[in-house]
């Protein structure tokens, strides 16, 4: 483990966006909390670029009050965490100069701040749960990014918008309350919560019963968080009540930072420490993924409001990123990875896309924007090539990940999982279809029915232009992100192969 | 300029006009006579790299890599080069003939259909110069992506049920067959380029069912060669613009398609380590079932169309699978009928299609039932739909008679000699339809209906392109040797 020359600059990215959320609460002033927020998520793109730069994908570690680890809390820096904190940033970023243009209309001038500085918490706090190596710190930035998106979805102004967030907050308090009684029993088996101390302890230990409880809770705990298979249903309806911005940002990194803390917690600590082979834990994971994949699939295909139909093919594409998790080899690992950043890109931008059709049109039903296209000219094409590259139609950056999927899979020989996995991405082919062609070939009378009620601004379409590049950079250049994600693999996370 | 240079330049170039239809959308005129002009000098620029591959340089280049297996790139062989010349030079007639047509036919959002015309060749001819599977596969599904807005471009009831059925037949059979068989040489020989003699001869302990399957899975996994039963898209795509079915659907799409099912066999299978694989299994070569069922239900589907463009499109299938039977007889007799027959296909096929479209536009007639007499108000147009059909039927002194030739004697050199009577049978099925439209068209008299007032109009750009496809067909006859010395060398 080295050093890093400005080593502060690790707290620096939880600590900045936390101290700029209490400075919104004082100064309610709605233009600057935007620039406050929009600040913030360039100046952690840039910390996080320094740290890639002068670190050179090493792991770093600072300590929080010079505590030595095992007693004080860890913050470290790796491959990994850079990768996901690049992730949000991006995505915050793109979220954060769309909201510019649209907040203001949908909750009103004087929500603005309200907004800017609880959008700074949930940030902050999904970045703490990145950064810390402290497994209770992590519970902590979990409550505070979850109590963030509570309030975030009870801003929406739909009638639904309360339920959805108090369905959000039972079962994330459920989810957070597993996680805790997991980390609870390993604090009281072995006395520590630092993740690195962690594995050394539970490796010194033989698998009990108790510690198979402690797994088992965390599992699930984290299990909710992602929206894997039998606990799905919350996650579209979140998506879907909560504001435009807060969707898109909820779409690109809520399960994803899920998925972190399943790398984090079970694949680096408990299956590196343990003694047993975890195999049947994760051939467990491996179908739960795959049912996911296919109701949310199933599901996408019925929906008619899109929102719901973007949020339930995210359950689908999350179950796919999790084949590759649960996989546990290279290719599988890597195609995952990779997922998680191109859908991340792709699925925040049709959030936006569908921001400003309910901007410019009020609505968000595929029946009633039938044949908008000319009407909206540039929102129509980014979302066609948006679907079009969810689908994971070759020659997007999408198609990247599916083909390192299907090279895992078909490595592994099962033939019931190649199978599955070439039907689900039929599935989302058809879903993806489906929007293209209600958007844009089934025209009908209702073309002129449509009206549009303002101009989209210009800070919206920025974000959607520079989610298209991004986009058109990774279908290119996969090159360098595979390089990055080969760094990831090497921390020893699965066994090269 | 390097030969490099020259092949990104003449895939450059169709991309080029694709953004100048595009960006020329209020200029028609400016818009033509530039794609016009760039279509010749992409012709010229593909015979000048010809001359310089036939002088022994060579290219094989990447770009856009993953890693040291996964990558896109282009190189050159013999049958690209002849490919790429036949393409550039059919995209030049057909643009003359599309002007005419979309003029005639007085078709809306002509920006767009130039526009994704271009494009289509310019995949077309990525897929042509491409040196690997990986690359191969992405842009034969981009030309899917960018024949769809032509296929859709009418946008009528009709239209949206056909483009359903057009993509996603393409689109199934490539995610369901094709990509799998990728991934699976991939794993299985850590590496899918094109290699001379075939990738699998080098593998060691390859499982001969697991090959055969595999063989099975490209087989119907590249559904543009119109094998069936994934044919059905082919008849779905006749809704486009005549121009379409002319250049992309009797020429670019399914050639792309033959083209590499041809690459596939001869540069990842290798044909020695086939006839290896074959012989072991069976003591026939069964797999030519396959094609020649296409061959005979297709034509006699064919007869019982009404529909001319139908017709031809079922007669496109059956004649694709000539095709395909001589890549599977295994043998380079059987390689080099392919060529002549994609060849004389092409240029048959075109005809045909023009003929098609321009007594639609012209006479507004579409079904055979109508075209009695249509021979004495419109010459040109049947004399050389007769041409090209007698071609396709396989007549002496027309380039199908070769194509036939050159196919019987592989047939006959890989002693599979049950397969001559489906060449006979087809031959005769093929008459059977194309004879009956001749006849009617040249023996009986227009009906003269006195209601109908219309006057059958001329378009000399359409005229033109007809007799320099027809005369096509007749020189193929002639000059058949000289690509096969080619091929040979």
């Amino acid at each position: 483990m080295n050093t890093l020359q400005y080593s502060f600059s690790i707290p620096a990215i939880v600590v900045i966006p936390l101290l700029a959320a209490i400075v919104l609460l004082f100064v309610r002033k709605s233009y600057f909390s935007w620039l406050v927020s929009f600040l913030t998520c360039l100046i952690v793109i840039a910390i996080s670029v320094y740290i890639l730069i002068a670190n050179n994908f090493n792991t770093t570690a600072y300590n929080f009050g010079n505590f030595i680890p095992p007693f004080g809390i860890e913050y470290t820096t790796d491959a990994l965490s850079i990768f996901f904190v690049f992730l949000l940033s991006i995505v915050g970023f793109l979220t954060a100069l769309w909201s510019k243009g649209n907040i203001t209309a949908e909750l009103g001038e004087k929500n603005v701040y309200l907004y800017n500085c609880v959008f700074l918490l949930y940030y902050a706090g999904s970045l703490g749960i990145i950064l810390t190596n402290d497994l209770f710190n992590l519970f902590v930035f979990l409550e505070i990014s979850s109590l963030a998106s509570y309030i975030l979805i009870a801003m929406g102004k739909r009638k639904n918008s309360p339920l959805a967030a108090f369905d959000a907050l039972v079962i994330g308090t459920v989810s957070a309350s597993f996680y805790l009684f997991g980390v609870g029993i390993l604090y009281m088996l072995f006395g520590t919560l630092n993740a690195s101390d962690l594995v050394l302890q539970i490796s010194k230990y033989p698998m009990t019963p108790i510690l198979v409880l402690a797994i088992t809770m965390l599992s699930v705990g984290i299990i909710i968080k992602i929206a894997l298979f039998p606990v799905l249903w919350w996650l579209p309806q979140t998506y879907q009540s909560a504001p435009s911005a807060m969707s898109a940002f909820l779409a690109g990194v809520s399960s994803k930072v899920g998925i972190y803390i399943l790398i984090k917690v079970i694949i680096m600590v408990v299956a590196r420490g343990v003694h047993i082979s975890l195999d049947n834990y994760f051939e467990l994971l491996l179908v739960l993924s795959v049912l996911s994949m296919f109701t949310g699939g199933l599901l996408a295909l019925k929906q008619d409001n899109l929102k719901l139909l973007l949020a339930f093919s995210s359950v689908s594409q999350l179950g796919a990123i999790m084949v590759g998790i649960s996989l546990f080899n290279f290719y599988g690992m890597s195609a995952a990875l990779y997922l998680i950043i191109t859908h991340a890109f792709i699925k925040t931008a049709l959030f936006l896309c569908v921001g400003n059709l309910i901007y410019t049109f009020g609505t968000e039903k595929l029946s009633e924007l039938r044949g908008f296209g000319p009407k909206a000219q540039f929102t129509f094409f980014a979302i066609i090539f948006f679907s079009l590259s969810l689908a994971g139609l070759p020659g997007t950056s999408l198609f990247w990940g599916k083909f390192y999927l299907l090279m895992s899979v078909i490595q592994s020989d099962n033939w019931f999982l190649i199978v599955s996995i070439i039907l689900a991405s039929v599935l989302t082919f058809a879903y993806s279809w489906k929007i293209i062609s209600q958007l844009w070939i089934a025209q009908d009378s209702s073309v002129y029915l449509i009206v549009a009620h303002k101009k989209i601004p210009i800070y919206m379409n920025l974000a959607i232009i520079i989610a298209i590049m991004l986009n058109i950079y990774l279908t290119f250049f996969p090159d360098a992100t595979y390089y990055f994600i080969e760094q990831i693999i090497n921390l020893n996370i699965v066994s090269q192969g | 300029m390097t030969l490099k240079y020259l092949i990104l330049l003449i895939i450059f170039l169709p991309f080029l006009s694709f953004l100048n239809s595009l960006w020329l959308n209020k200029h028609p005129t400016i818009r033509e006579r530039l794609n016009a002009a760039i279509a010749v000098i992409n012709f010229i620029l593909s015979i000048v790299a010809y001359n310089k591959f036939a002088a022994g340089e060579f290219v094989n280049f990447k770009f856009i890599a993953i890693n040291s297996y996964l990558y896109l790139g282009f190189y050159t062989e013999k049958i690209t080069m002849i490919f790429a010349i036949m393409v550039n030079f059919l995209w030049i007639i057909s643009m003359i003939y599309s002007i005419g047509y979309m003029y005639s036919h007085k078709e809306k959002h002509l920006g767009r259909f130039f526009a994704f015309y271009c494009l289509s060749i310019s995949f077309t001819l990525c897929i042509a110069f491409s040196s690997n599977l990986i690359t191969t596969f992405l842009f034969y599904e981009a030309l899917t992506l960018a024949t769809f807005p032509l296929v859709a471009h009418k946008l009528t009831p009709e239209t949206k049920i056909n483009v359903k059925v057009y993509l996603s037949i393409l689109i199934g059979t490539s995610l369901l067959f094709f990509l799998p068989a990728i991934i699976t040489t991939l794993l299985y020989l850590g590496s899918i380029n094109y290699t001379l003699g075939g990738l699998f001869i080098r593998a060691e302990n390859t499982n001969i069912y697991m090959v055969f399957l595999l063989l099975l899975l490209f087989i119907f996994g590249v559904a543009k060669t119109g094998i069936m039963p994934v044919h059905k898209w082919l008849p779905a795509a006749m809704v486009a613009p005549t121009p379409v079915s002319a250049l992309l659907h009797a020429v670019a799409v399914v050639k792309s398609g033959v083209f590499v099912f041809i690459k596939i066999i001869i540069y990842i299978f290798g044909i020695d380590y086939l006839n290896v694989v074959i012989s072991k299994m069976f003591t026939i070569n069964w797999l030519l079932v396959i094609p020649c069922t296409t061959i005979i239900l297709a034509s006699i589907v064919a007869l019982y169309q009404d529909n001319l463009k139908k017709m031809l499109a079922y007669s496109t299938i059956s004649q694709l699978s000539y095709i395909v039977l001589g890549v599977l007889l295994l043998s380079n007799a059987g390689i080099i009928s392919s060529v002549v027959n994609i060849l004389a296909h092409a240029f048959a096929k075109i005809t045909l299609f023009f003929a098609a479209g321009s007594i639609y536009v012209l006479a507004h007639k579409d079904k055979i039932s109508q075209l009695k007499g249509i021979g004495r108000k419109m010459p040109i147009t049947m004399t050389a739909f007769s041409i090209a059909a007698l071609s396709m039927i396989g007549f002496p002194l027309t380039g199908g008679f070769m194509g036939k030739w050159f196919l019987l004697k592989g047939i006959w050199e890989s002693s599979q000699h049950w397969v001559i009577f489906v060449i006979i049978a087809s031959t005769v099925l093929n008459a059977l339809y194309f004879l009956p439209v001749i006849i009617n068209a040249f023996f009986y008299k227009y009906p003269e209906n006195k209601d109908e007032a219309e006057v059958i109009k001329k378009s000399p750009h359409m005229d033109a392109a007809m007799i320099i496809t027809a005369a096509c067909v007749l020189m193929l006859f002639i000059y058949s040797s000289n690509f096969i010395s080619i091929l040979t060398k």
